[in-house]
């Protein structure tokens, strides 16, 4: 391809917080089809925040975020439920619907949004499962499920309508290193081919070398983004003190805060 | 001395130095004791300097050095001297971790409590919650419209087991609450009614009260505080899993998806409870007549005189009504919630609350309605 992709996402000085609270503010990026995004920061810097105002649960106190070029918050009832369903999203706790089994969960979207017979969306949804290793668990309830499992129950879920765009709360935070890897692998195998955008929180500095294209980090104290590029791009030219001890895994020599 | 027990020993040199010698483990069981300890000398009089031989610690965790940090933050707020002698090198390195300068943590300041202020804030916050039921209301009449419109959308199967929660289940409890209700209205009614010789009419005063409003009324509360706050707790927890974010990202409307079925469900089963309440209720009536003499049938012909289809069907509307707002209140309780676990409490206190509030209001509208349609 040498035409370049449209920005599936544009986000323009956005400004967000809860009630008067502002928790980030002049963010400003924008994300390709096809590709893998993450967001870094430290705990508690805002990314599960921005990520809920980029899938329109929350309305931002000021600024634009445009998906496929329109706002999720102002946009009409019929092209909002387009939009949603194009995309899928995995909450950083999980957020399965505990009155149903795994296989109703993932089930559902395709309940409620395709017209197959139910034969077909098991099929289906059984086939998603398979791709995160949970095939055998199909009939268990959220609630007998360890943490990692119910994560990656929550993914496979958040692609049974084949969205266009993955948005992602630390998918890989309570893995181990190999469901974690065969994650990476299974979102490589997706963004790749099929050219799905993938928007990811994550601290995992393995999987983010492994995978992503582009990064942004946020900082809790300034509240704005401290850095965008590519991970090696970061680890190696950033001038950033902070940006540098997260790539490097350092403490620092004196508290700044 | 046991193994596990710390005895602090302190002795005045002259009048202005304590010394307090530290004998034993210095943990988290044995601080408190420690403490007490060294308040008794200290009690007396602050000491100008303060002393304090750890070189007999036995052990010592992080919690028991908590407390040689405050001795030595006391001293320092009262502008006086202090020594630490002979602590383990591991031990200095804990109490250096602790900062002498900080200041103990102020009590949290509670904001004054101003009459008007506060009157104020409940009046927005009343004006702010009725805004916020109508809006719902007219969200789930869009929600209740869409679903008569696309029967298909329904979630059957989620409603048939609302249907069995909230109905089939309240079946007892709904059934003793008449009976009790039936019983104790005409054993109490029996007593004034025997100087008249006008027993009889025990049966006209229960079955009246209870078809047109007892039976409803029970049947109501008995609902909100089964069902109601059930809805309150099930959609609160939902909202504090994210569940509710899930669907809305889903391009699920949580009114549809969650509420319709579950206002569906209890409104259904409500007039059928409240036929039962009446009719145990009746039985219980019964009940007292048989025991003051009156054969059944003569029971059963009075009741059946004294009311009519229209009582019985003005009841089982009002139950209807009733039904609706309970549950919907239920359910709005329920996606209110904030964040955290003692929320999904607070929700479920909500509902029951504003759900009898509710049934208190429109009961009140429909004896008025009712009485100026003559019904
Ligand atoms: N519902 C809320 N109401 C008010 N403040 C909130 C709410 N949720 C989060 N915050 C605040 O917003 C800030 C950012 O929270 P957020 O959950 O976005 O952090 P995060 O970057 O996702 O952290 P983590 O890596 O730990 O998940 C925090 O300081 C938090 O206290
Ligand atoms: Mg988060």
């Amino acid at each position: 391809m040498d035409q370049k992709p449209q920005p599936i996402v544009q986000v323009e000085n956005l400004v967000i917080g809860y009630g008067d609270e502002v928790i980030l503010k002049d963010i400003s990026f924008h994300i390709d089809e096809g590709e893998i995004f993450v967001i870094l920061g430290g705990s508690g810097c805002g990314k599960t925040t921005l990520m809920k105002h980029m899938i329109g649960l929350h309305r931002p106190l000021s600024g634009k975020i445009l998906l496929e070029g329109e706002d999720l918050v102002t946009a009409d009832d019929k092209k909002r439920q387009l939009l949603l369903n194009r995309m899928g999203v995995m909450y950083q706790g999980g957020a399965l619907f505990g009155s149903m089994t795994l296989l109703e969960n993932v089930r559902l979207p395709l309940e409620e949004f395709t017209t197959l017979p139910l034969s077909a969306m098991n099929l289906v949804a059984r086939q998603k499962l398979k791709q995160v290793g949970l095939e055998p668990y199909a009939h268990l309830l959220p609630s007998e499920l360890s943490g990692g499992m119910k994560k990656r129950a929550a993914i496979a879920r958040a692609m049974a309508l084949d969205p266009r765009i993955i948005f992602l709360d630390e998918p890989s935070a309570g893995l181990d290193p190999i469901t974690s890897a065969e994650l990476d692998r299974l979102i490589l195998s997706l963004a790749r081919p099929f050219h799905i955008t993938f928007v990811m929180v994550s601290h995992e500095l393995p999987s983010i070398f492994a995978i992503a294209d582009r990064v942004i980090m946020l900082d809790k104290q300034t509240k704005t983004i401290i850095a965008e590029g590519s991970p090696l791009e970061l680890k190696t030219h950033s001038q950033n003190p902070w940006v540098h001890r997260f790539f490097h895994r350092e403490i620092a020599a004196s508290n700044p805060s | 001395m046991t193994k596990d027990s710390i005895i602090v020993t302190g002795s005045w040199i002259g009048q202005e130095t304590l010394s307090l010698v530290l004998q034993g483990p210095l943990t988290g069981q044995t601080a408190g004791v420690a403490w007490k300890q060294a308040g008794v000398f200290m009690r007396r009089k602050r000491p100008q300097l303060l002393i304090i031989d750890a070189s007999k610690l036995a052990s010592f965790d992080e919690a028991g050095v908590s407390i040689l940090a405050d001795l030595c933050r006391q001293q320092r707020a009262g502008d006086r001297e202090w020594k630490v002698e002979g602590l383990p090198p591991d031990c200095q390195r804990l109490l250096s971790q602790y900062d002498p300068h900080e200041k103990p943590t102020p009590p949290a300041i509670r904001p004054k409590f101003l009459l008007p202020e506060e009157i104020g804030r409940v009046t927005v916050h009343l004006w702010e919650d009725m805004k916020e039921q109508i809006v719902f209301m007219g969200k789930l009449t869009a929600a209740l419209g869409l679903v008569i419109l696309h029967p298909s959308r329904l979630r059957t199967k989620d409603m048939l087991s609302v249907m069995e929660t909230a109905g089939a289940n309240a079946l007892p409890i709904i059934a003793l609450i008449g009976f009790l209700l039936g019983l104790i209205l005409a054993f109490q009614a029996a007593i004034p009614m025997r100087t008249f010789g006008a027993e009889i009419f025990v049966a006209n005063l229960v079955s009246l009260s209870l078809l047109r409003e007892l039976g409803p009324l029970i049947t109501a509360i008995i609902l909100t505080a089964r069902t109601g706050s059930a809805f309150a707790a099930e959609l609160g927890t939902m909202k504090v899993n994210e569940e509710i974010d899930a669907l809305t990202t889903m391009g699920l409307d949580p009114v549809r998806f969650l509420v319709v079925t579950r206002v569906l469900g209890a409104v259904m089963v409500t007039p059928l409870l409240t036929i039962f309440a009446n009719l145990f209720g009746l039985i219980g009536a019964g009940v007292v007549m048989l025991s003051l003499g009156f054969p059944l049938v003569t029971y059963v012909q009075q009741v059946l005189m004294s009311v009519h289809l229209g009582d019985l069907m003005g009841g089982l509307f009002k139950a209807f009504a009733f039904g609706i707002m309970v549950s919907a209140v239920g359910c709005q309780r329920g996606l209110q919630t904030q964040n955290g676990a003692s929320a999904v409490g607070a929700s479920t206190t909500r509902s029951v609350v504003s759900g009898i509030v509710w049934i208190v209001i429109a009961d009140g509208l429909f004896s008025v309605l009712f009485y100026s349609l003559g019904i």
